[in-house]
């Protein structure tokens, strides 16, 4: 497991330097009729000077490198490129991907399946969505570690180094797809079947799993193979308890809300929710615990292994705004929906409900960034962060306005403006 | 948009019975079937119209459900019920022209059925009913889906009343037909599905017309004396749409012209078929086109018609190359509107972004449509598309009342719809709409009586 991290990160090193002689010497400064910073700051007009794939100023007038080009974006608003902290396609041309070899992976990394050159990435630069989560598929009980990437760029310089997390499922997906896990020329599922089959089921792999990794950790020796764990994955869950890697819990309802808190108070660990749709039913305990919500999708129905199998939460579309008031650190995701079902429509959603404009977009930029542990270099347009820009045709997130021009570490990723023709 | 929109008439130049002048007239009777306030006035707010104009400080005074009077200086009658809309946004009540909202199933699974009727499915209690009024929908186009070859008859209603008669605003919308081959048929096989059913159509006439020939001659005690041929020839004026089997009273109707046809064309060859086929009936000036997006293609063909047109709900078409797998993608609409053609939008599943109207057209202006355009195409031409342009789709003096009551731009992102009045009447108002309040809060709204379930009151 050491191996391949290392891997990744000599891999982003090589790609880091790359991009820097790719870019060298450009400083652009695009001046546009409104700048939405992500971090509720609106300037009107709005200046942002980008130079070497990072934003270098932003303001209403700031002062400019002598060496800038300076671009009229005219009535064009510009703001930080989205963020999905929970996305699910790429891994497997378009369609998402479940590990099966056993319900306990956290030593599995999702990089190492990422299709980089997924036409899903594409749509969503095109769609003003320039880094995304990709989560594990929930099939197993503690599933992989995710990766986060850039939607546009060069290569492995795509992936962005982020604190790692691993991803846990108590709801119906890794428990109901046992049906899919049978043994050949068997219709059903018995007891040769190694899946859990119901709610219990899952709750008693990740606590037994978790016990023997805290098991082996007290008594100081290495795990050895065991029944339902490896000795990586015991490896894996004792990086989670000593709080190196992250744990995300994707908990859709009240319940599974309840029981991911239940077993983390007992193994010491803090976690992450996502998709959440019944979080509102929580909201004293999330906001008493801080418990971060990647909410989404914000929807009047149930989509997902959710519908197909009788496990319907039940909706509300006043969720992002109870959350916000509840003072729950959230962030919204569009889970794999594209288009009219895109991050940025999701977002509108919400502002159709009654949140506020720059509410909604933090909720899509700056908000998710901070519970990825990426605040620091993504999300809001501020000096030193990477540029990650989107040029709207109108104000963003309204449904009269799309994305027309998308930077992607100071990249064109999508244009429609041939404004920076001259650049490419 | 050219006046044969409007056109009820038929163009068969067919002596009307008694018959038809009674369903002629009641064709003409007011639109509203809720019970109207003498005089309504709508003060202080700005009225946004189908074509974009926006005027501020208008007042829109109704009588008897009917529009008399829009502008900045109406005189108020002192009896009038005055709702105030200062602040708000008026707009036109949206017109869906083809939907199959609120039917339990959208097709029926033989394929020729035009004796099939939209009322014997239509269920008023249909939630998609409350949701298309909360969403500022006030006409609805109910009609059979596209799976089909000749599928039956639809009808117009309001989102609103408790029996199918209540909601009625015109019993008889169209027939739909098939151009595309329905699941499990090709193109060879809908087509002949189709030329066979106006066979037997035919065939059908022709008998009945030779009965009732020899039954005519029986009367005046005279024998037949004429061959067959003859007698089907002469008994063809006898032959009333109520003499047929009522299995084919429908298909009669359309092919003598007296009913619109709302015929589907998934594909761009399909279009071109479907307009030859309606031309080869002369039965063109009956037909609007509901059409799917790879249409675009062939939009000066359908322009050249002349004809009304009801946009697919997905208006993205998306077309994977096959040596390259390049996939590319057209927005239906702006092909459309590029040429001049006037269309209709139709909402696209879901319960929320395409299900609704104001959405579908905030995405033509999002991809540089014309404003007018865009709400135009979910008011006027709808309007026009169902021969309702002179009643519905705009505020202006002699329509109907069909009102909506915005907390701001139509296309605006937070807008919402507070009020909506049907014929002069409050149908819908937000701070009453139980039903909202659970689906935003997630918590059970206990029913607080009357006016918590949409009954009507006078809005004062």
């Amino acid at each position: 497991m050491i191996m391949a991290r290392s891997k990744q990160f000599a891999g982003l090193a090589v790609a880091a330097l790359l991009s820097v002689t790719a870019e060298a010497g450009e400083t652009l400064a695009l001046r546009c009729r409104q700048v939405h910073d992500g971090n509720g700051e609106v300037f009107e007009p709005g200046v942002v000077v980008v130079e070497d794939g990072k934003v270098v100023a932003v303001g209403q007038s700031p002062a400019l490198p002598s060496a800038a080009k300076v671009v009229d974006c005219g009535e064009a608003v510009l703001s930080p490129g989205l963020i999905d902290a929970a996305w699910q396609l790429g891994t497997h041309s378009d369609v998402g991907f479940s590990e099966q070899s056993s319900e306990v992976i956290p030593h599995l990394h999702v990089a190492d399946s990422v299709d980089l050159h997924s036409e899903v990435f594409e749509t969503l630069a095109r769609e003003g969505v320039t880094s995304v989560y990709v989560t594990p598929e929930a099939a197993s009980v503690l599933g992989s570690q995710g990766a986060l990437l850039k939607t546009g760029g060069a290569g492995i310089s795509r992936l962005v180094d982020c604190p790692p997390s691993i991803k846990a499922n108590l709801g119906p997906e890794s428990s109901r797809r046992a049906g899919w896990n049978r043994r050949p020329f068997s219709n059903n599922v018995d007891f040769h079947v190694r899946r859990p089959t119901t709610r219990m089921g899952s709750t008693w792999v990740f606590r037994k799993a978790f016990a023997s990794a805290k098991e082996y950790a007290e008594l100081g020796i290495e795990a050895v193979n065991g029944e339902g764990h490896t000795e990586e994955s015991i490896a894996a869950l004792q990086e989670v308890l000593s709080g190196k890697v992250g744990l995300r819990f994707q908990a859709r309802k009240a319940h599974d809300i309840h029981t991911a808190q239940r077993l983390c108070t007992e193994f010491g660990l803090t976690h992450i929710l996502e998709y959440a749709q019944e979080a509102y039913e929580c909201l004293e305990l999330l906001a008493e615990t801080r418990t971060p919500v990647i909410f989404g999708p914000l929807d009047a129905q149930a989509r997902g292994m959710t519908r197909n199998f009788g496990d319907r939460t039940k909706p509300c579309l006043r969720a992002p705004m109870l959350l916000q008031e509840a003072n729950v650190p959230f962030c919204l995701t569009a889970c794999d929906g594209l288009g009219e079902s895109g991050l940025a429509r999701i977002a509108g959603r919400a502002v159709r409900l009654g949140m506020d404009r720059e509410a909604a977009l933090a909720a899509v930029s700056k908000d998710a960034a901070a519970i990825l542990g990426v605040g620091d270099r993504l999300g809001v347009i501020a000096a030193g962060n990477d540029a990650d820009l989107v040029l709207w045709n109108g104000t963003p997130l309204d449904d009269t306005s799309k994305p027309v021009l998308v930077l992607i570490d100071g990249q064109v990723a999508h244009d429609e403006t041939g404004l920076l023709d001259d650049e490419s | 948009m050219t006046s044969h929109f409007e056109s009820n008439q038929p163009t068969s130049a067919r002596r009307l019975s008694r018959r038809r002048w009674l369903a002629a007239i009641a064709w003409m009777l007011p639109l509203g079937t809720l019970q109207a306030a003498e005089s309504v006035a709508i003060t202080g707010g700005t009225v946004v119209n189908a074509n974009g104009d926006r005027w501020e400080g208008t007042t829109v005074l109704l009588s008897d459900g009917v529009i008399q009077d829009v502008g900045a200086e109406v005189e108020i009658p002192y009896d009038a019920t005055v709702i105030d809309a200062e602040g708000k946004t008026l707009f036109p009540g949206m017109v869906l022209a083809h939907t199959s909202q609120g039917l339990d199933r959208a097709n029926e699974n033989n394929s020729v059925t035009p004796f099939v009727n939209v009322y014997d499915a239509l269920d008023p209690s249909s939630l998609s009913f409350e949701d298309a009024l909360r969403a500022g929908v006030t006409t609805m186009h109910v009609i059979p889906g596209n799976n089909c070859v000749i599928s039956g008859m639809s009808r117009i209603v309001q989102p609103h009343g408790m029996t199918v008669e209540a909601m009625t605003v015109r019993p008889e919308g169209g027939l739909k037909i098939s151009i595309s081959p329905k699941n499990g048929f090709n193109r060879m096989t809908q087509m002949a599905e189709l030329r066979k059913a106006l066979h037997e159509l035919e065939q059908h006439v022709r008998e009945t017309a030779e009965r009732l020939y020899e039954e005519e001659r029986e009367k005046q005690d005279k024998k037949v004396l004429v061959p067959p041929e003859d007698a089907i020839e002469k008994g063809m004026e006898l032959v009333e749409v109520n003499d047929l089997d009522q299995r084919w009273q429908t298909l009669f109707r359309w092919k003598n012209g007296e009913l619109p046809v709302y015929l589907h064309c998934d594909r761009a060859s399909d279009l071109l078929r479907g307009i030859d086929w309606v031309k080869s009936l002369d039965l063109l000036e009956r037909t609007t086109f509901v059409v799917g997006g790879e249409t675009h293609k062939v939009a000066a063909a359908l322009k050249a018609t002349g004809r009304p047109v009801v946009l697919p709900g997905n208006l993205i078409y998306r077309e994977t190359d096959p040596l390259t797998g390049e996939e590319s993608e057209t927005f239906v609409p702006k092909v459309f509107a590029d040429l001049g053609i006037s269309f209709a939008l139709q909402t696209y599943g879901g319960s929320m972004g395409e299900g609704f109207l104001w959405y579908q057209a905030a995405r033509l202006v999002r991809e540089g449509i014309d404003r007018s355009v865009a709400l135009q195409s979910i008011t006027q031409w709808p309007a026009d598309t169902l021969g309702l342009g002179q009643h519905l789709g705009s505020l202006e003096r002699g329509k109907d009342g069909n009102i909506l009551i915005l907390s701001g731009d139509p296309l605006d992102q937070s807008t919402v719809v507070e009020k909506v009045l049907l014929g002069g009447v409050v149908a819908y108002e937000r701070e009453n709409d139980r039903r909202l309040k659970e689906l935003l809060t997630g918590d059970e709204i206990p029913d607080e009586g009357s006016a918590a379930d949409g009954e009507e009151g006078t809005g004062s």
